[in-house]
């Protein structure tokens, strides 16, 4: 049945109605993401790599190459 | 709050991170070997298991698998632990991890030479191993998300939302295209066929490319770069428009793989929107990189790691610019087939991955070992040897393809190709593959300094012990969260739940209708099954691995149907387990090579292709004439293609042998008549009778076939 329907469809409308429905939502998340304010709640997310509960350790400040 | 104190494990990080620099030495020299065989076929030795059509996947399984798989794994390790402020959920999960990680590159190095292939590109590992790294896979799965579980961290990490997308789409990728019947120890015929079965396999070898080598690689990249930059990424809120965006959008692209195939054309058109659009999430996760050292380019002059992590970038930001253009089906029509698209995936595999491991090497040894690098004018000398090899790489890559593209469809004034003996647009490639050995020596030289470097640096060093770290323990209440994707961080099983539904629609919307759809693939009704005899040449010509080199797929180009034959039909391929139709023309087409030659013209071209094309480049298979063809699992095979659909008869699947045995004694004796002796029971004779079938029922009238077949 299934077969028979998908065989039967034309899918006129089908890529233009997903067009705009991803488009719609993909705007809709950029403005939200970006809303005025919203920086300051992903700043703590933005340290995390920084701030590892590390008790100390050997060698960090002595490991980068420079010329 | 109490406060706990544990420590990471760092052991692990430093054996993936050995296994880095091993595979990929050794992935790197074997696709140097065969770089050298193309530009000279005598570099082939005339032995089976060091012959071009066999080692390349080697190589390619070499680079993905072993050198960036372990890159990725080291380097998830590595940030995972300090990023949710946990050691790992068990140890032993992660060096069964380890162990059976290294088992099944070794079981791919030993098992691809010898010509076990399941000929789906980066999936040629036959089924034993397929089985294997879903087991194992599922074992880095679980102690990923156990350690998830029992995190210390609240809000998860752009890296890590990465690396779930890795596990879980890879796990997807992997499980559908490896779906095949077995039919002994070491062979196993797909359980897709045709153009399904292309569309399978390109859906998972885009989304190879996108989850194993792109997406686990931008995890490193928001990890690595921000903590060598020693500051925070530039735009946290572009990070989540680049993760959800990416993730959705490159399921979707796979078809773009087989444009101006039979592939449908709704699939091919939305193989190439698709992979346009992705050009804006991978532009944002580059800028995002690139921005990450703003503040502190000064060092970039001075700090090999950051030279590293930004060409890394950069070439990550070509590659994806250049990748969505050969998408296009203008560009595509010149492009593919050729080593144009050899020269975009090794600045992807090259500059991106490579250059981003090379940098996280770099950065970890001495964090890992205690000890500074030993010569750090060496990793500059690395960076700039690695950055003009890769150029050198790329730019005749360039000109090779678009050479050779160009040459195909080029008429002369009087309608007729220019070039319509193949062997000259193969020919005037030679001096630009001689170039490219010299790039990819020019990059190993590279890497082998780098494990030199290393080898001094750790070299009689006592491992540091594995870091110390406390924090509180994670609250089992979650804060209520001001937004959803703040939330879902929060929340890793959801996070990990959406992102699946994010990577399946794409497949879903693919997959489905082609597969349920009738009018997708149109019936030829003079098309048959193989006969036993073209089946067993058929898995000779999967074992040698001739698709690497040789397409079944003619485009509906004029240049095309001039100089091969009728183009390619979805229908002519509805019993191809698994399908054939190769991504690069080193040799011609062969979908219509049946009856073109007579049988002794092939069995001179195996034994030495330059007696019937002279300057051919194709390396000589003398053991096809004298192994003695293997019948063993002939019932087996047969068997197995009914099981999948094949229209053969239980009589037929019970007489396959004898019927087999007939139609070698015809070739056999055709050949005897040419003045060759003793072929009946040779692999030759098998083989011949395949590329004698080739293309031909659609040449046949349907009266005629259904008499044949009688």
């Amino acid at each position: 049945m299934i077969r028979t329907w998908l065989s039967d469809q034309g899918f006129l409308l089908g890529p233009a109605f997903a067009l705009v429905v991803f488009f719609v939502v993909f705007i809709g998340v950029l403005v939200w993401i970006y809303r005025p304010g919203s920086r300051q709640v992903y700043e703590h997310e933005a340290q995390l790599p920084f701030d590892t509960g590390s008790q100390g350790g050997r060698a960090h400040a002595s490991t980068k190459i420079e010329d | 709050m109490s406060q706990d104190t544990f420590r990471y494990d760092d052991a692990i990080v430093r054996k993936f991170l050995v296994a880095t620099m091993l595979w990929a030495v050794v992935g790197m020299l074997a696709g140097l070997l065969i770089a050298s065989q193309l530009a000279d076929w005598r570099m082939n030795f005339g032995l089976p298991w060091l012959t071009f059509s066999r080692l390349r996947p080697l190589h390619t399984n070499a680079v993905i698998f072993a050198f960036v798989g372990n890159c990725f794994f080291a380097g998830a390790y590595y940030s995972t632990q300090r990023l949710l402020k946990a050691r790992m959920l068990s140890d032993v999960l992660s060096n069964v991890h380890f162990w059976g990680w290294q088992l099944i590159i070794v079981s791919a190095a030993i098992t691809l030479p010898l010509g076990y292939t399941s000929s789906k590109e980066y999936a040629e590992l036959e089924w034993p191993i397929d089985v294997a790294i879903a087991v194992i896979w599922v074992v880095f799965a679980i102690n990923f998300f156990g350690t998830l579980i029992k995190r210390r961290e609240r809000h998860i990490y752009v890296a890590i939302w990465f690396y779930i997308a890795s596990i879980i789409t890879v796990a997807m990728l992997h499980i559908v295209n490896s779906l095949e019947i077995p039919v002994s120890l070491w062979k196993s015929y797909s359980v897709f066929a045709g153009v399904q079965d292309a569309l399978v396999q390109w859906w998972y070898g885009h989304n190879a490319v996108a989850f194993f080598l792109t997406t686990p690689i931008l995890g490193l990249m928001y990890y690595f770069v921000p903590k060598a930059a020693e500051r925070p990424v530039y735009s946290y809120r572009l990070s989540i428009v680049h993760f959800w965006s990416l993730v959705f959008l490159y399921i979707w692209a796979g078809p773009h793989h087989l444009l101006y195939t039979a592939l449908p054309d709704w699939l091919q058109l939305l193989g190439m929107t698709f992979s346009l659009m992705l050009i804006a999430p991978s532009w944002g996760g580059m800028i995002n990189g690139l921005l990450t050292l703003r503040g502190v380019w000064d060092r970039v002059r001075t700090d090999p790691i950051l030279k590293f992590f930004v060409v890394a970038i950069t070439f990550y930001g070509m590659a994806t610019f250049e990748g969505p253009m050969l998408a296009i089906r203008a560009v595509n029509a010149l492009s593919h087939y050729t080593d144009w698209t050899i020269g975009h995936v090794h600045s992807g595999a090259l500059g991106w991955n490579g250059f981003m491991a090379f940098g996280m090497i770099y950065w970890l040894v001495p964090r890992l070992w205690g000890r500074p690098i030993a010569w750090p004018r060496l990793v500059n000398t690395h960076f700039w040897l690695g950055t003009i090899g890769i150029v050198v790489y790329m730019v005749s890559m360039w000109v090779a393809g678009i050479t050779q593209g160009l040459m195909w469809r080029a008429f002369d004034e009087q309608g007729f190709l220019v070039y319509g003996n193949f062997s000259e647009t193969v020919l005037r490639l030679i001096p630009l593959y001689y170039l490219r050995a010299l790039g990819g020596l020019l990059y190993l030289s590279g890497a082998v300094m780098m494990v030199i470097n290393v080898w001094v640096t750790v070299r009689g060093a006592t491992p540091v012990p594995d870091e110390q770290a406390s924090a509180p323990a994670l609250s089992p209440q979650a804060p209520a969260s001001r937004t959803w994707q703040r939330w879902l961080e929060a929340h890793p099983l959801h996070f990990a739940f959406w992102t699946l539904i994010a990577v399946t629609i794409g497949g879903l919307v693919e997959l489905v209708p082609l597969a349920t759809a009738k009018s997708n693939v149109p019936v030829i009704a003079t098309v048959k099954p193989y006969t036993p005899l073209e089946l067993e040449g058929r898995d000779l010509y999967v074992r040698e691995g001739c698709y690497v080199c040789h397409s079944q797929m003619i485009r509906p180009f004029r240049a095309e149907t001039e100089r091969y034959g009728a183009y390619s039909k979805a229908g002519e391929f509805i019993y191809d387990h698994p399908f054939q139709f190769g991504s690069r023309r080193i040799g011609p087409d062969l979908q219509r090579i049946g009856g073109k030659y007579p049988n002794i013209w092939h069995y001179r071209h195996m034994e030495d292709p330059r007696s019937t094309s002279p300057g051919s480049i194709m390396p000589t298979y003398p053991w096809l004439l004298a192994n003695d063809l293997d019948t063993s699992s002939t019932r087996a095979k047969l068997k197995a293609m009914r099981l999948l659909g094949v229209p053969y008869t239980p009589e037929e699947v019970d007489n396959g042998v004898s019927e087999l045995q007939g139609q070698a004694k015809e070739i056999a004796t055709d050949l005897a008549g040419a003045g060759v002796q003793g072929t009946e029971g040779k692999e030759v004779v098998a083989l011949i009778a395949y590329l004698q079938r080739m293309g031909t029922d659609v040449k046949k009238a349907p009266l005629a076939a259904a008499e044949a077949r009688r």
